[in-house]
């Protein structure tokens, strides 16, 4: 062989690799769109230095996947190459195969791309008439001959009729044949006899076939048979049965039995005799043939106890311990389905019934599979009226044992899923009260045992359900499930909480059972969802699903405490922002909106969130090893810059309901009396004005709104592999003596921007505090990611404010100091007096004095032996002060405070000032 | 009763945690174009071949998620089950009826086409397609056998080959393994005379001396419960098996299946026969029919080239089990105390060609030391180190028929060995069975065998005879007497003789 051969070779053997592993990948259609590849393809059939093998596959892939890339125009030219290929490589016995495969291949185009009634077709067609009906003695042709036949098959099922010119050359053909392919040849024979005798027959042709039945039919009138020439070419046919495989003797039979039905002249007894020789047959593809042909001619073959002997074997063949289970299975449907009742699932026939129940008790030795299609045929055997009775139950009930300890023992979802669906069997036809016990038992059992099983029990009763809609064992079993989940142990939740939670979604759908214990079950599970899923995605979405369930089947007025409850613990410490966004949102419709709203909106997410259950929940499945979105990541460093940049305490302006409060009408119409405060006759009533005026003040308080105002500036560090952040959300977390701070959300943040956020931080005390923030963000990889930020401080100075009045003259203010000092040491039980020395002289005092405290002086007056300050704290609180020089270089300050816990920061404060006021470095 | 496509499908692995893949497909087009027609609308087409696999491993619970998790979608109550055919979710709807065939890490399926169209979904007994498909499979599993997984790859041209012969135009024709490769390999036949025809089933005619082979080979199968309130199950059936090498193109064949003055003399119930027998006597004996005599059956054939089976039989009428016994077995986590007691049946023949006890531990990590007496016999472990084998030898003790067995078996650490597929995971704690392996040749339980005087072969000429019978134990299982075991029990209530049933869990 010269060089140049192997390259050729070795190239086609590249090729025909790559094929094979295109037809593989799926991507083979792809190649066939160059329409050029199949004209390659058969200049390589042409060429004789290609491998057979390798030719073969060529034109298989051509047969299968040609059609794809060969338009009607070029369809003629292709099956033209095919033949002349075959033409080509017929005279030598190594390409028998090869031949063989073209005139497949060219066949099965031709009749995918109907040319059978072109010319092309019709040279197809003589040439393979001429290789099938040419007579030899040569060994090495046979198959070439036997593919033939086979390839006018094909034609003759097509194109009924197409051959039935060649009628007479195919009798013949049968008639000389001697070797194996006889079978090939009687086959051939019998599918024209049987086309041409429905044609005759009949005028119910195909319509894409008009145009070759006109033809057909004049052919028809030509090549007529009389009966007797008809039923002895039958009756030959019958004769080679002996001689043809099973299959065959399926396709000859299957043929006659059409022609039967159209000749009234040939008996269906023609069968007969092979039926009695094959009833005990181990072949299952005989067996179903019989099978069949007494199916099809009912009464017409078989004697009623031949058709009892043969529906004995059929039992035999079902249970016997050499024939395989597949087959077995196959047997036992064939069983199910031979009786021709317009209700096919019924009942079984009666010879089996009556004589043979017993045999299709599960045995031991039984696969799962044979044990599930047993206990199905034994539901058939009996009707359900009989069920009570108790023997028929006990059978029902006992071949289910097995499975029952297998599942039981094993715990596999193979065998459990066997099990509910021979449990669905039985109950689907017998329905009866005695049943409907003996199952829930076995459910709840197994259930309690296994909680992984409560997906198939819940679909099992779903089942029951679609089945009996009027049934109550539904709602029984559901509550069973119910009760058994809502008392589970807290290690059982820890381990089975999702199939509680699918059991429980279930149960919120139903109004007959009280929806209480499902919450206070949420409860336990959102309460404790970081130990027992990681506060996962998953969980607080089931959560929510049972959640939404139960508001629309128990409407809000039953559950709006415990249900309100659940949703705000869960919108406010839930760790996933999703579920606490969702959670809002039915906390929302909860609180704020009507039962049939809530229906109206929650109905229509049902089918979707449904869906959304069995697309996400089920696939991701919690033991997934692949990295969840939905966990948080937690970095060790912080990726931000967060500075505080002001803090500004302030009284909120009132609004216009405020302005109208009957404490701050009193407290102005005060302010208004004193205006004549100078009126020393009338001290005492002022006195008790003032002592009112105090009240009043204390009332208008009560009713204040004050906040600190806290800005921010926040940014993202530079030179991090985070360019560009999503979703930020900065946490604040807040001492006892602030009130709970809203999370702050940014929606994007990258590195060239600087946002300034503004927080308002509301005192309940005017304690000084430190606050840790945190900020959770999602990255352009779409995973979530948490980070501290840096901490900041409230100081007691920040809190000060001048107190809130608005009377304009000093001595009213210093009245008004005065009778508040008074109010806060003497008749409130909180206040608290001090004194405090402070080792600075006037001068300095006034100085640390002038920039700390002089917008809450009161007396300005220098000459004035003390000088006096009103702090008000927010949100209600005071810190009076009052400063008198002693020993010329020391201050004594007396304090004033209702609220005696800040007493040391006040200490603090004050020494802050001497050291300040003492140490010139730390003034500067 | 034609394939509109086939598959051949390796399954994932959880050994090498190899990928399941696509080994070999075959598409005929003519008859997707028929299904096409059949189903008009509903017509659902096949899935790209990746697509394929997916959906298979997911109805067959080899995808990812497994059998573990349910799945309404495949593993819902009301979901029909038709083994061995499955139906299969694509992205165009659901393809059924798909048959499957598993062996050996490999699946093979065939979608065969319904005439009636498949969205009607037509009980299996009037759809051929999918018996002839299951036919097909199997054989082309048969053919495939001795080629390894790593191999199935390269021998494409073969499997091509070997379905054009066997199937053409994907419409099943023979599935005979031997017959097809014969064709295949185009192997010339003896010139048939003028006045017989070659049958189709035999496309290769033998050529040179004249032999017969027959061999009865009965099986016994039990389950041993030594429970009080359970009976034990014993069923005792066969396999009569020819290979006829004779020089004629349809010789016929006759042969007597009689009754030996040996073992329980029982008759046989019934006989389910070859497709090549041309007369037998086939009658079933009632079980109900009180006491029946062991009559001899005929059976006249004209056998194919190659080893058959000829027919099957049953013989539920066998009184006694041949080996009873009472496995004991006290179990903690790392130890076992166990005891073992044998008897063989007196009318059994006490001459095995070998005997052979396995005590399997599942769930258990490997066997660390035993210590073992047996009064018979001799003990060892299987090179895997989970199974406990006792070899009782050639003999029972002649005198007693029976042996005893007392061992203390040892083993280590089960979280250092990897779980494997093979644990029976009914088998924890006490949950346990002693498997019995047996094998007695020249005998069989119900006496049956082939008298070699009967044998008569027509047209008349020499051969050489030979008939052979084994009475091998298969499924002979000893349930521990102190865990739970599996078992599907009759009620009594209906065991009756008149209720014409077999008395099999009962005896």
């Amino acid at each position: 062989m010269s060089r140049q051969t192997t390259q050729s070779q070795d190239q086609l053997q590249a090729s025909s690799f790559e094929l094979r592993d295109s037809i593989i990948n799926g991507t083979i259609l792809k190649i066939f769109q160059d329409s050029y590849f199949v004209f390659d393809a058969l200049k390589v059939l042409y060429e004789d230095d290609v491998d057979s093998a390798d030719k073969i596959e060529l034109l298989i892939v051509l047969e299968e996947y040609g059609h794809h890339g060969i338009d009607s125009e070029s369809i003629d030219q292709v099956i033209t190459s095919l033949l002349d290929i075959f033409h080509q490589l017929r005279g030598a016995e190594e390409n028998q195969s090869v031949c063989c495969q073209a005139i497949i291949t060219a066949t099965s185009l031709l009749l995918q791309m109907e040319q059978l009634h072109t010319e092309v077709g019709k040279t197809v067609v003589s040439d393979l008439v001429s290789v099938a009906a040419m007579y030899t003695s040569q060994p090495e042709t046979k198959r070439l001959q036997a593919c033939a036949c086979q390839c006018l098959i094909q034609i003759e099922d097509f194109s009924p009729g197409f051959l039935i010119s060649h009628k007479a050359a195919f009798l013949k053909l049968v008639q000389q044949e001697r070797s194996d392919i006889i079978q090939d040849c009687v086959l051939l024979l019998a599918k024209v006899m049987e086309n041409y005798v429905i044609l005759i027959d009949t005028d119910t042709a195909p319509t894409e076939m008009v145009s070759g039945r006109q033809i057909t039919k004049q052919i028809l009138h030509q090549f007529s048979l009389d009966p007797t020439e008809l039923r002895q070419t039958v009756f030959s046919v019958m004769e080679m049965i002996p001689l043809l495989t099973t299959f065959a003797v399926w396709k000859v039979t299957h043929s006659l039995s059409r022609l039967v039905q159209h000749v009234p002249e040939i008996s269906p007894t023609i069968f007969k005799p092979m039926i009695l020789q094959h009833m005990a047959t181990i072949d299952c593809t005989m067996l179903h043939r019989i099978l069949q042909i007494q199916r099809e001619f009912e009464g017409e073959v078989l004697t009623s106890p031949e058709e009892s002997q043969l529906l004995d074997h059929l039992t035999i063949f079902v249970n016997h311990p050499c024939i395989v289970p597949a087959i077995r299975l196959l047997g036992l449907q064939w069983m199910q389905h031979y009786k021709q009742s317009p209700d096919i699932s019924s009942s079984l026939p009666a010879r089996i019934k009556q004589h043979n129940s017993m045999k299709l008790f599960p045995s031991v030795f039984d696969p799962v599979e044979c044990h599930l299609m047993k206990v199905k045929m034994n539901s058939l055997l009996y009707e359900s009226k009989d069920m009570d009775a108790g023997v028929e139950s006990a059978v029902l009930m006992g071949s289910l044992g097995y499975l029952h300890k297998l599942v039981w023992h094993t715990g596999r979802g193979k065998t459990a899923i066997a099990f509910f669906r021979a449990l669905f069997c039985i109950y689907e036809r017998h329905h009866s009260s005695f049943i409907s016990k003996d199952i829930q038992r076995l459910i709840q059992e197994l259930i309690s045992e296994f909680p992984q099983f409560i997906p198939h029990a819940l679909d099992f009763i779903e089942c029951l359900r679609s089945n009996t809609p009027d049934s109550s064992v539904y709602v029984e079993i559901l509550s069973q499930f119910h009760q058994q989940v809502i008392i589970a142990t807290e290690e059982q939740i820890a381990y089975c909480y999702d199939f509680y939670l699918q059991a429980l979604n279930r149960a919120a759908s139903e109004k007959a059972i009280f929806p209480i214990p499902t919450l206070k079950f949420l409860h336990y599970l959102c309460e404790h969802a970081s130990q027992i899923a990681d506060s996962s995605w998953q969980l607080g979405h089931a959560v929510l699903s049972v959640c939404r369930n139960l508001l629309i089947c128990h409407g809000t007025n039953f559950l709006y405490t415990e249900m309100g409850d659940l949703l705000y613990y869960i919108m406010t410490t839930y760790h996933d922002v999703d579920v606490q966004d969702k959670a809002k949102f039915y906390y929302v419709l909860l609180t704020g909106a009507s039962d049939y709203k809530i229906k109206s909106i929650l109905a229509d997410t049902t089918y979707g969130a449904h869906t959304m259950h069995q697309a996400i929940s089920t696939i991701l499945m919690p033991d997934t090893k692949q990295d969840s979105l939905a966990q948080i990541r937690k970095l060790d460093s912080c990726m931000f810059t967060w500075k505080r940049s002001a803090l500004c305490p302030m009284i909120l302006p009132p609004t216009g309901k405020q302005g109208n409060t009957t404490a701050e009408k009193n407290f102005n119409k005060q302010g208004d009396v004193q205006s004549d405060e100078n009126d020393n006759s009338k001290e005492d009533e002022r006195s008790d004005g003032e002592n009112g005026s105090v009240e009043n003040y204390l009332k208008y308080l009560e009713e204040l709104e004050t906040k600190i105002e806290a800005k921010f500036a926040i940014k993202l560090k530079p030179d991090l592999d985070f360019k560009k952040v999503h979703a930020v959300s900065i946490h604040i977390n807040v001492s006892l003596d602030f009130k709970p701070v809203k999370d702050i959300h940014i929606p994007c943040l990258d590195q060239s921007e600087d946002v300034n956020i503004v927080v308002d931080l509301i005192p309940i005390k005017p304690v000084p505090a430190t606050f840790t923030c945190s900020a959770t963000f999602c990255c352009d990889r779409k995973f979530t990611f948490s980070c501290d930020l840096p901490s900041f401080n409230i100081s007691l100075l920040e809190f000060f404010l001048p107190l809130p009045w608005n009377c304009g003259k000093n001595l009213s203010k210093m009245a008004f100091f005065n009778s508040l000092w008074n109010r806060i040491v003497t008749d409130t039980g909180h206040g608290i007096e001090s004194v405090k020395i402070l080792p600075i002289t006037r001068t300095q005092f006034n100085q640390a004095a002038e920039e700390k405290l002089q917008q809450c002086q009161i007396n300005k007056e220098t000459d004035l032996p003390e000088t006096m300050y009103g702090i008000f704290l927010p949100p209600k609180y005071h810190l009076l002060l009052k400063c008198k020089v002693i020993d010329m270089d020391r201050i004594a300050v007396s304090i004033a405070t209702d609220l005696s816990t800040i007493l040391l920061h006040v200490d603090k404060f004050l020494e802050s000032i001497a050291t300040c006021t003492s140490d010139p470095e730390n003034k500067t | 009763m034609s394939l509109q496509a086939l598959w051949i499908v390796q399954l994932p692995s959880a050994c090498t945690r190899k990928d399941g893949r696509l080994l070999f497909s075959r598409i005929y087009p003519t008859y997707v174009k028929k299904e096409k027609i059949a189903d008009g609308i509903h017509y659902v087409p096949l899935p790209p071949n990746p697509d394929f696999v997916k959906s298979l491993f997911f109805e067959l619970g080899y995808s990812k998620e497994g059998m573990a998790h349910f799945i309404a979608a495949r593993d819902s109550c009301q979901k029909e089950t038709q083994n061995p055919v499955y139906e299969i979710a694509t992205s165009a709807g659901k393809l059924w009826p798909l048959v499957v065939v598993e062996q050996y890490g490999i699946v093979f399926c065939c979608l065969p086409y319904v005439e009636q169209g498949a969205h009607t979904r037509p009980p299996l007994i009037d759809l051929p397609g999918v018996t002839q498909g299951f036919s097909l499979l199997c054989a082309l599993a048969d053919f495939l056998r001795p080629v390894p997984h790593t191999e199935l790859y390269q021998k494409t041209p073969d499997i091509y080959s070997f379905l054009t012969h066997a199937a053409p135009f994907g419409s099943p024709l023979d599935t005979n393994v031997e017959s097809v490769i014969a064709k295949m390999t185009n192997r010339p036949s003896l010139v048939v005379t003028k006045s017989q025809k070659q049958p189709g089933w035999k496309p290769v005619i033998h050529k040179g001396k004249n032999h017969i082979y027959l061999s009865v080979t009965e099986y016994v199968r039990a389950v041993q419960y030594d429970w009080d309130d359970v009976a034990n199950v014993c069923d005792v059936f066969g396999t009569i098996s020819c290979k006829a090498e004779i020089e004629c193109v349809m010789p016929e064949i006759t042969v007597t299946i009689s009754h030996a003055a040996e073992g329980e003399i029982t008759p046989l119930d019934h006989l389910l026969i070859h497709p090549c027998v041309q007369s037998a006597d086939t009658s079933i004996i009632d079980t109900g029919a009180g006491q029946v005599r062991a009559n001899p059956r005929r059976v006249r054939f004209s056998p194919p080239n190659d080893m058959f089976t000829l027919c099957h039989y049953t013989a539920s009428r066998v009184q006694e089990i041949p080996i009873t016994g009472c496995f004991e077995m006290f179990a903690d986590e790392k130890k076992v105390n166990l005891k073992v007691k044998l008897k063989l049946h007196e009318k059994i023949k006490n001459q095995f060609e070998y005997c052979e006890l396995q005590i399997p531990f599942h769930n258990r990590g490997p066997i660390a030391s035993h210590d073992s007496l047996p009064n018979h016999g001799s003990m060892m472990l299987s090179p895997d180190r989970k199974v406990l084998v006792w070899n009782i030898g050639q003999r029972f003790p002649s005198k007693t028929l029976e042996v005893n067995l007392t061992a203390t078996v040892q083993f280590a650490d089960l979280s250092k060995q990897p779980a494997s597929p093979q644990d029976d995971p009914f088998c924890v704690g006490q949950n346990a069975y002693a498997q019995l392996y047996f094998k007695i040749p020249d005998f069989t339980h119900s006496g049956c065998y082939i008298d070699p005087k009967s044998v008569q072969v027509s047209p008349s000429m020499k051969y050489k005879l030979m008939a052979v019978r084994e009475y091998i134990s298969k499924e002979y299982k000893f349930w521990n007497i102190q865990g739970d075991a599996l078992r599907s029990v009759i009620p009594k209530c209906l065991t009756a003789p008149n209720n014409g049933t077999i008395d099999s869990d009962e005896k």
